[in-house]
């Protein structure tokens, strides 16, 4: 909420500041096996925000001592590019970067088997190519995607999306103004699309009716998310039949 | 009672692939109420009252039994250290490795195996905390001098092999390369047009989830072939 200046959040037909409607995902691109040197990637665009992540392994895990007997163990990272925001972002790990980290991971955890390779470890990272809101979300259904890709025994594909609420409306897939000068967003991940929520986060005041408002919207943009993962998935393979002859 | 999906469909991770109670998850699929689901991007494929989804890509697993081809890492006191191009390493005991008389104080393990050779090696036993045991006691084991490996994912090389290993046969005949095709997506290939060898296999990668490609291979090693003799 900015006092300097209100923003007129919906226009005379109800459509916010981009021309969506409220209950509108923004246009959403998705493509799997991008990189040739990773075990699995995929890029995925929601709108001007665009990641792209990789998985390496099940391979050796250094340091030694993080180590489980019975599981392997997923190292997360999460980066912005420099140039991903209006302002060049200060490049290296900070505070956020590592929780986003930490709650992508623990967005993903529960839908991996990750026992059936003890002793080693994942390295999944999400790169930041260019960020407009919604990027932990967006980072998360790239990673669940480049997962599958890899080959990693999954109970199904994760994928996140983010309601927020702007002048009393709850809305879906908020862009980064919406986050930034609106009254609250979160983000949220369920497995498959369906009732199993792995991540959930919320920063803002908002109303518990509204809470709820956001919740069903999220579920129905993962719902939908869950659809065009599994369609890039199968297009990864008619890509290759097509290529190189 | 119902198969969701068919042989050879493609599903993913969560995906139902049948509905009712008398078939069976098997690798790679696992069961939730009444319906089986995925849990690979992979292809589907039922074996009597089973189902399983083998997945299209993916590092080597060790498994017992499995011949492969590694590489090896560290020559210690009595053992050898293989990488396998998995998550875990393998270890080739010098009892393993010859029949020889081997004094391990005055002799040099590294006239049998130095650090970076290749070798092919069955692999014995895998433990549950993933030790694996290697062993030289097979027909196919040697170390293999010369040539070049290739990789390819783990999960393409029963395509390499073909149909009791008309792919791989087909591929030394064009080629006259020797193959030799380890289960974790190693290929060595020596001798005869190995760059010729090396981009069949390739392609049988690439290619390995359509059909009619024996065929399609032949005829592309054919055509290969005549440019490759047109030119000289």
């Amino acid at each position: 909420m900015t006092e300097q200046e209100e923003v007129q959040w919906f226009d005379e037909d109800g459509k916010r500041v981009d021309g969506r409607e409220k209950d509108e995902m923004r246009e959403t691109k998705m493509k799997a096996d991008v990189i040739e040197e990773a075990d699995g990637s995929a890029m995925v665009e929601v709108g001007n925000t665009r990641v792209i992540a990789s998985v390496f392994g099940p391979q050796d895990l250094h340091p030694k001592h993080l180590i489980e007997s019975d599981r392997a163990v997923i190292k997360m990272r999460y980066n912005m590019a420099p140039f991903s925001v209006d302002d060049r972002m200060r490049p290296g790990p900070n505070r956020r970067a590592k929780e986003i980290g930490l709650v992508a991971k623990q967005a993903l955890t529960p839908a991996m088997e990750l026992e059936q390779f003890p002793k080693s470890g994942i390295d999944i990272s999400m790169e930041i190519v260019e960020s407009d809101g919604g990027t932990r979300a967006a980072g998360i259904t790239a990673a669940s995607l480049a997962l599958a890709d890899a080959g990693i025994p999954m109970k199904g594909l994760v994928s996140a999306t983010a309601a927020g609420v702007v002048d009393d409306t709850a809305v879906l897939d908020v862009i980064g103004k919406e986050d930034k000068e609106g009254n609250a967003d979160i983000p949220i991940a369920t497995i498959n699309g369906g009732n199993e929520v792995t991540l959930l986060q919320m920063d803002g005041d908002l109303t518990p009716e509204q809470v709820d408002e956001c919740l069903s919207l999220a579920r129905k943009g993962c719902a939908e998310l869950d659809e065009m993962q599994r369609e890039a998935l199968h297009d990864s393979l008619t890509q290759k039949e097509g290529g190189e002859q | 009672m119902t198969r969701l999906k068919e042989s050879k469909e493609i599903a993913t991770p969560g995906e139902p692939i049948y509905e009712g109670q008398d078939v069976r998850p098997n690798s790679g699929a696992y069961k939730k109420e009444d319906k089986i689901y995925s849990k690979h991007f992979g292809m589907v494929q039922y074996r009597k009252n089973k189902v399983e989804v083998r997945p299209m890509n993916g590092r080597y697993v060790p498994k017992e039994g499995d011949t492969v081809i590694g590489e090896v890492t560290r020559v210690s006191y009595s053992r050898w250290t293989v990488d396998l191009g998995s998550a875990y390493d393998g270890n080739l005991n010098i009892g393993d490795a010859t029949d020889e008389y081997v004094d391990l104080d005055e002799d040099d393990l590294t006239d049998y195996f130095d650090v970076g050779d290749a070798i092919m090696v069955k692999i014995t036993s895998v433990s549950e905390s993933m030790d694996v045991d290697l062993s030289m006691e097979d027909r196919r084991c040697k170390k293999l001098v010369g040539g070049r490996v290739v990789e390819i994912s783990p999960s393409k090389v029963p395509r390499v092999i073909g149909k009791k290993g008309t792919m791989v046969k087909q591929i030394i005949d064009k080629t006259g390369s020797n193959v030799l095709v380890g289960q974790n997506g190693r290929v060595w290939i020596s001798g005869g047009h190995e760059n010729l060898a090396s981009q069949a296999i390739k392609k049988v990668e690439k290619e390995a989830h359509t059909e009619g490609l024996t065929d399609r291979i032949g005829e592309w090693l054919e055509n290969q072939k005549q440019e490759l003799e047109g030119e000289q």
